[in-house]
C-alpha cells in the first residue's frame, strides 16, 4: 500500500506535538508497513510471528517517537527498532534452546575438538605438543592470509568466517559478483600453495 | 570435524586474533548509510574493515540489506486490506493499552479538554495577577519619583550655596582689584607728571630760545641772531612777523653763505597774541646765514632776513 505523498519529517513532528496523532501515525505505518513486514519474511519466521513482529515494531515506534530528536534518521531509528526486535527474539530462542540442551545431555562434556582454536592455545592444561602444532598452523595460514591482496583477504574471510554469499559479499565491498569469485577462486589457489602441508583441504 | 570444517575454524580463530577487528562496533545508522553509499571513502574503508573481522556488525549490516531492499526474493505480494487490517490492530492494542500513549500525547490532549469553567478562574487569576502587579509597579514607580524628587531639590539646594559663596568671594576679590587698579593708576600718573615736570625742566635748560621781530620784507645782516651754548644740539626760534594772520600757515629755509639749505620747516602756524612763528633749528656752525619766510601752501616768498650764528 502506497501512503501518499507528505513529508514524513513534518508527519513526525506533528505526531510529537500531539496534532492529529492516529491519521498520522496511520500515514507513517502505511508508508513502512510492508518494509518491516518483508524484513521479517526474509528471516524466516511464519507468516504469524512475522505480524506479531512487525506489530511489536510499530506499537515500539509509537511509544519511542516522542524522544526521536533527529525526525530525518527516522528510517535508520526504525531500522534499529526492527532489529532489536528480531535480535530479543533470538536472544530468547537461543536461551530456551540451551536450558534444552542442559537438560537433555546431562553430565555430558563437549568434545575438546569444538573447542575455539584459540581458546585452546590458551588453555595450560591442553597437550603441548598439540598445542604447538596448532599454534604454527595458526601463524602459517595469518601469514599466507598477510600475502593475499586486500580485497582478496577481505572477499575470502567474509566467504569462509562469516559465510556470507557471493551477493552479499558484492553488495558489501561495492564489487561486482564475478569479481567476488575471480577473488576467491585466486585465494583459494594461493592458500593450497601455501599451506597444503598443513590442511589437507582448503575451501573458500 | 572434517577437513573444510577444520580450515573454517582456523580462519576464524586467524580473524578474531587479526589486528584488523580492533575499533569499536558500527551503529544502525551507521551501518545503512554504508549499505546505501553515503560514507566518505575513509569511512567506508573503515566500515569494510571492521564488518570483515565482526561477526556482530556483519549480522547488522545483513539486516540492513534485508531492511532496505524493497522485494528481494520474497515473491509475496503484500495487499491494501492486508496493511489495514494490521492498522485496526495494532490501533486497537495502542488504545487499549493506556501505557502506550506517550505522555506528551496525553499533555497535548489534556490540554485541549480544559472546561470553561477552568478556563474562567484561569482567567480571572490572570486577572487578579496583573492588577495587583500594576498596582505594585504604580506604588514603586511614584516611590522611586518621590526620591529622584528628593534628590534632584537637595542636590539644586547645595548649588545653590556653591553659587552664593562664589559670588561673595568674586565681589571681594573684585574690590581688591579695583582698590590696587586705582592705586597703580595713581601711581602711574604721579609717576608721569614728574616724568613730564622733569623733561621740560630739562628741555627749557637745554634748548634755547631766540626771539626775532621780522619787521620789513628785506631784512638786515643780523635780524637774526642764533647761539648754541655748551653742547647745546638745537635751538627754538620764535619769529614775530608784522602781519602772522594773513596766510594760515608759513615755511621758512635756512640756507648758507654758497645758497644750500642747511634748515627748513612747514606748516608753521601763529600762535598766541603775538601770532609767534616757532619752530627747531639744529645746531649751525657759526658763520653768517639767511633765512626765507614763505605764506600759504603756495609758498609765496615773504622776505629774506640775515642770520648770525656765533
Amino acid at each position: 500500500m502506497n501512503a501518499p505523498d507528505r513529508d514524513p519529517v513534518a508527519v513526525i513532528r506533528e505526531i510529537k506535538q500531539g496534532l492529529n496523532v492516529e491519521s498520522n501515525f496511520h500515514w507513517l505505518f502505511s508508508r513502512h508497513h510492508a518494509q518491516i513486514l518483508r524484513f521479517f519474511r526474509r528471516k524466516g519466521f511464519d507468516p504469524e510471528a512475522c505480524r506479531d513482529l512487525t506489530q511489536d515494531t510499530f506499537v515500539s515506534v509509537y511509544k519511542g517517537l516522542k524522544d526521536l530528536r533527529q525526525e530525518e534518521q527516522f528510517e535508520s531509528w526504525l531500522f534499529a527498532i526492527a532489529h532489536n526486535v528480531w535480535c530479543s527474539l533470538i536472544e530468547s530462542r537461543s536461551a530456551q534452546k540451551r536450558s534444552a540442551m542442559v537438560l537433555s545431555l546431562d553430565g555430558e562434556e563437549e568434545s575438546d575438538d569444538r573447542l575455539p582454536i584459540a581458546s585452546r592455545l590458551a588453555d595450560q592444561s591442553a597437550d603441548p605438543l598439540t598445542v604447538a602444532l596448532e599454534k604454527e598452523k595458526l601463524e602459517k595460514l595469518r601469514e599466507a592470509l598477510q600475502h593475499l591482496p586486500q580485497q582478496m583477504r577481505r572477499c575470502a574471510q567474509l566467504r569462509v568466517v562469516h559465510d556470507l554469499s557471493y551477493v552479499e559479499i558484492a553488495a558489501l565491498m561495492g564489487i561486482s559478483v564475478n569479481t567476488v569469485k575471480a577473488h576467491l577462486h585466486q585465494a583459494q589457489k594461493a592458500l593450497r600453495t601455501q599451506l597444503s602441508s598443513y590442511f589437507e583441504e582448503i575451501i573458500v | 570435524m572434517t577437513n573444510g570444517e577444520e580450515f573454517r575454524v582456523y580462519m576464524k580463530a586467524a580473524n578474531r586474533t587479526s589486528d584488523s577487528n580492533a575499533g569499536r562496533h558500527l551503529t544502525e545508522a551507521e551501518v545503512i548509510a554504508f549499505c546505501r553509499d553515503e560514507m566518505s571513502a575513509a569511512e567506508h574503508d573503515a566500515a569494510e574493515a571492521h564488518l570483515v573481522s565482526c561477526e556482530q556488525c556483519i549480522a547488522l549490516f545483513r539486516n540492513a540489506r534485508d531492511f532496505l531492499e524493497p522485494g528481494g526474493d520474497d515473491k509475496q505480494e503484500i495487499t491494501a486490506a492486508e496493511t489495514d487490517e494490521a492498522w485496526g490492530s495494532l490501533w486497537q492494542r495502542v488504545q487499549s493499552d493506556g501505557a502506550v500513549v506517550p505522555v506528551d500525547f496525553q499533555r497535548a490532549r489534556n490540554k485541549r479538554k480544559l472546561s470553561p469553567v477552568t478556563l474562567a478562574l484561569a482567567a480571572s487569576l490572570l486577572i487578579s495577577f496583573a492588577a495587583l502587579a500594576w498596582v505594585t509597579w504604580r506604588l514603586l514607580s511614584e516611590r522611586e519619583s518621590r526620591r529622584q524628587s528628593q534628590e534632584i531639590a537637595m542636590q539644586l539646594e547645595n548649588r545653590q550655596r556653591e553659587l552664593e559663596q562664589r559670588l561673595s568671594q568674586v565681589e571681594q576679590q573684585g574690590s581688591e582689584q579695583l582698590k590696587q587698579e586705582r592705586d597703580q593708576r595713581l601711581a602711574a600718573e604721579a609717576e608721569r607728571d614728574r616724568l613730564q615736570e622733569r623733561l621740560s625742566r630739562q628741555g627749557s635748560q637745554d634748548i634755547p630760545i631766540y626771539t626775532a621781530i621780522l619787521s620789513s620784507i628785506r631784512g638786515a645782516e643780523d635780524d637774526v641772531r642764533l647761539r648754541f651754548p655748551g653742547a647745546t644740539k638745537a635751538a627754538t626760534l620764535k619769529l614775530l612777523i608784522s602781519k602772522p594772520y594773513e596766510f594760515p600757515e608759513y615755511a621758512v629755509e635756512i640756507v648758507d653763505e654758497s645758497g644750500k639749505i642747511v634748515s627748513r620747516a612747514s606748516g608753521l602756524r601763529p600762535t598766541g597774541d603775538d601770532g609767534a612763528l616757532s619752530f627747531r633749528v639744529n645746531r649751525l656752525n657759526a658763520g653768517k646765514y639767511r633765512l626765507r619766510l614763505f605764506g600759504g601752501k603756495e609758498k609765496k616768498q615773504l622776505g629774506e632776513y640775515g642770520v648770525l650764528v656765533f
